[in-house]
């Protein structure tokens, strides 16, 4: 049986590892992430280690209903690749966190 | 508004490949030399003797346009040589392809805009330096005391390149300017030593 629309299950909350070019600034990067995914409620970046040529990044991503694709595509076109998944946190229906 | 999105887009595009800091160096080298070529040009006619305005303003438009595009073209060849290493470089360190990012976007911007900026100022610098000549034209000035107020037009662009230079590199801005005044006054006396008026 299929689910009702509100019972079907969220991401309210994502961890992701993050490298990318020094250029655009985490600053730039987040604003474009919230601007360009749609259930973005906040964006929290922080510098993890920075290199030569990149930087790795923590991006902590709150909303309603993330889309882990769209957030993907949005950081490509950004110059900003996801190396992993770190912390996910899902809901089911209308629950609050 | 589409429009301020498009100018946003570009003024994100010059700021990540930092294209400003290159062009600024290309304005002025490129300002430099349409500046002291335009004084050759000015000098050549005052020593030819050569009588018609029309004339000085076809040898100077000619050169203008030929500084232009050998600055668009030749710069443009340099910086994508450049901007190439650089994405190639830090493909190597994001081990992932960067085409279609914002990133690649950006250095192919900047190629076309510092080129622009280089052939552009260039050409420009020359039209400035002929201004008293295209007056002459327009028999506001007579054709000699137009190249004689050519050549002072010439020596205050370069003193204003000389003001914009020490601003920017936090020296002596009068010093700077007197710098580059000299070179032009060297040209002057240079031009006028190798060619005997006729």
């Amino acid at each position: 049986m299929a689910e009702s629309p509100d019972q079907r299950v969220k991401i309210r909350y994502l961890v992701l590892d993050v490298l990318k070019p020094h250029t655009p600034s985490i600053v730039e990067l987040s604003r474009y992430l919230a601007e360009n995914v749609d259930g973005i409620e906040a964006v929290q970046t922080e510098i993890v280690e920075i290199d030569q040529d990149t930087e790795s990044v923590k991006v902590e991503v709150y909303g309603k209903d993330l889309d882990l694709t769209v957030i993907k595509r949005v950081l490509r076109e950004y110059g900003a690749t996801i190396h992993s998944v770190d912390v996910v946190k899902v809901e089911r229906g209308n629950a609050r966190s | 508004m589409p429009l301020v999105k498009f100018i946003r887009r570009y003024l994100e595009y010059i700021r990540i490949s930092n294209a400003n800091e290159v062009a600024r160096r290309y304005f002025v080298i490129n300002s430099f030399d349409g500046t002291v070529t335009a004084l050759g040009i000015v000098m050549g006619a005052l020593l030819a003797d050569i009588k018609l305005a029309s004339q000085v303003i076809d040898v100077g438009i000619a050169t203008g346009l030929a500084l232009l595009i050998s600055g668009i073209t030749g710069t443009s060849i340099a910086e994508e040589a450049e901007r190439e290493r650089i994405i190639q470089e830090l493909e190597a360190s994001m081990l992932t392809d960067m085409k279609n990012t914002i990133y690649e976007k950006a250095q192919r911007f900047a190629i076309f805009y510092v080129g622009l900026v280089d052939g552009v100022s260039s050409f420009l610098s020359v039209l400035i330096a002929l201004i008293p000549v295209f007056l002459s034209t327009m028999g506001l000035l007579e054709l000699t005391t137009a190249l004689f107020t050519s050549i002072a037009v010439c020596l205050a662009y370069l003193g204003i390149l000389g003001l914009f230079l020490g601003s920017y590199a936090k020296k002596n801005i009068l010093l700077e300017s007197l710098k580059l005044v000299g070179i032009g006054i060297l040209t002057t006396l240079v031009v006028s030593i190798f060619l005997v008026p006729t």
